[in-house]
């Protein structure tokens, strides 16, 4: 499948500054294992490849569950 | 004391996608509102058009001058409005402003749209800069107008245990009523299976659960008193009609922005939600009194979250409400007797038009099979990105 037609997560994170903030999923985490409330993490991930260079963008996981998977 | 003003002439080309011009559209609704009231196009003094242009992109333009153009050039006043979607409540209320200020007797409202085939797109032109919040939300993260709409219901579906069967029972309402409305685009039934086997467009909205994009024209002709007085069609009063803008500490992610900073106290959709109530109370009256609602049913969401937020019912109740058919023209709580957009598809800067001229039948009694009986006080919400609302109160 072209990956830019592949189904992706979004989270709207509420910060502990009290800021609340919309982004992506990390590419890597399984979509069907969020709960809303749970905590999550700030992290980069794969935004797109053009011309063989890998773009990220900021995403967020939930805590501890990229441990050991390339972040 | 300032005027009393009345709606006595309404005009919609039926939605849907068409080969005419953006002019020929506006001038159809025009025409249609000006024979309903019985005036001329001479009788009219003050043209308010919505003037916020969406095909190729977010803009402007001076959409009432070519009206005046197209209509013949009298040399009357004009106001082109600029409020994003919420633009056609925005020319509404500024017209019943030059009337209730003596400025003019006769006014004429239009909002006219012929939009890019699909969902609104990313507007073209834009360069990839992180200063961008249009580049940030189409590219970095992936947000269509879709997302915003579905990470609400999503939310809802938390708090208030809201199912996707209930999703499908909106949309599956809004066909029932809207099948039976001679001007929408959609008009036939559409059942939950074919609506819960629809394609996935942000989960949990399916396709049949956000309204589509279209090309329309309404128009609506407003008037003082004494000259309403001598028309034989019947008045419809503006009892209020109320502009507003987002307050800082809204909790809700405002198309297009990214982030949103949360304080205590302060309302959701603070644009329409805080100035429903300044237009209650400019009213006098009690959301508890209000007859029905014409909502910007973007998506299955809205129709369940305004009522709740505009006081006509508490929260979380909704889904019973409509689960119980207490939202069809028939109920307790009328919602979007019209149809709403999920029936008609949005047409931008008509819809807040749109909604007037489809309230007014209603508190005519000429709404036909979607009548609410005896209504007598209705209300428009419009909403329009980077915080436009626009909320008007109507009496029969």
């Amino acid at each position: 499948m072209d990956p830019a037609l592949m189904p992706y997560g979004l989270l709207l994170v509420d910060f502990p500054e009290g800021v609340r903030v919309l982004g992506m999923l990390h590419e890597a985490v399984d979509r069907s294992s969020l709960e809303v409330g749970m905590a999550v993490e700030v992290v980069t991930g794969t935004l797109d490849r053009v011309d063989d260079t890998r773009r990220v963008t900021w995403k967020f996981a939930p805590v501890g569950s990229l441990r050991g998977a390339a972040k | 004391v300032s005027e009393r003003v009345a709606v006595v002439g309404v005009g919609v080309h039926p939605f849907g996608k068409s080969e005419k011009s953006l002019m020929d559209l506006a001038v159809f609704a025009t025409s249609e509102a000006l024979n309903d009231a019985g005036l001329k196009w001479k009788d009219v003094e003050a043209v308010a058009a919505a003037s916020s242009q969406f095909v190729g992109g977010f803009g402007w333009r001076l959409a009432g001058n070519e009206l005046i153009q197209a209509m013949g050039e009298s040399g009357v006043a004009v106001a082109n409005l600029s409020a994003a979607c919420a633009a056609g409540g925005a020319a509404f209320s500024s017209a019943v402003g030059l009337v209730q200020s003596r400025a003019a007797e006769v006014v004429l409202v239009v909002g006219a749209e012929k939009m890019p085939k699909g969902f609104i797109a990313r507007p073209p032109g834009g360069a990839d800069d992180a200063s961008d919040v249009e580049f940030l939300r189409w590219v970095t993260v992936g947000a269509p107008n879709t997302v915003y709409w579905a990470l609400e219901a999503r939310r809802r579906m938390h708090e208030y245990g809201t199912t996707d069967l209930n999703l499908a029972q909106v949309a599956a309402k809004a066909h029932d009523v809207g099948q039976h409305n001679p001007r929408a685009r959609y008009r036939k039934s559409v059942s939950i299976d074919e609506i819960m086997n629809s394609p996935m467009v942000s989960d949990p909205l399916r396709l049949y659960e956000v309204c589509a994009v279209s090309d329309a024209a309404a128009a609506v002709v407003v008037c003082s008193e004494a000259v309403a007085r001598r028309l034989s069609v019947q008045p419809i009063w503006v009892r209020a009609t109320a502009v507003g803008t987002g307050k800082f500490g809204d909790p809700t992610i405002r198309i297009p922005e990214l982030s949103a900073n949360p304080v205590s106290g302060v309302s959701p959709v603070s644009e329409c939600t805080d100035t429903a109530f300044r237009a209650y109370a400019s009213a006098g009256i009690d959301p508890k009194d209000v007859d029905l609602i014409e909502v910007q049913d973007n998506s299955v969401w809205q129709e369940l979250a305004v009522p709740e937020l505009f006081g006509l019912c508490e929260p979380g109740e909704c889904d019973r409400l409509l689960e119980m058919g207490e939202t069809l023209p028939t109920g307790r709580l009328p919602v979007n007797p019209s149809g709403g957009f999920l029936s008609f598809g949005e047409a931008t800067t008509a819809m807040g038009v749109w909604q007037v001229c489809e309230t007014v039948l209603q508190l005519r009694g000429a709404a036909g099979v979607r009548q609410v009986p005896q209504a007598r006080l209705g209300v428009c919400q419009v909403l329009g990105l980077e915080g436009n609302g626009v909320v008007t109160v109507l009496e029969g």
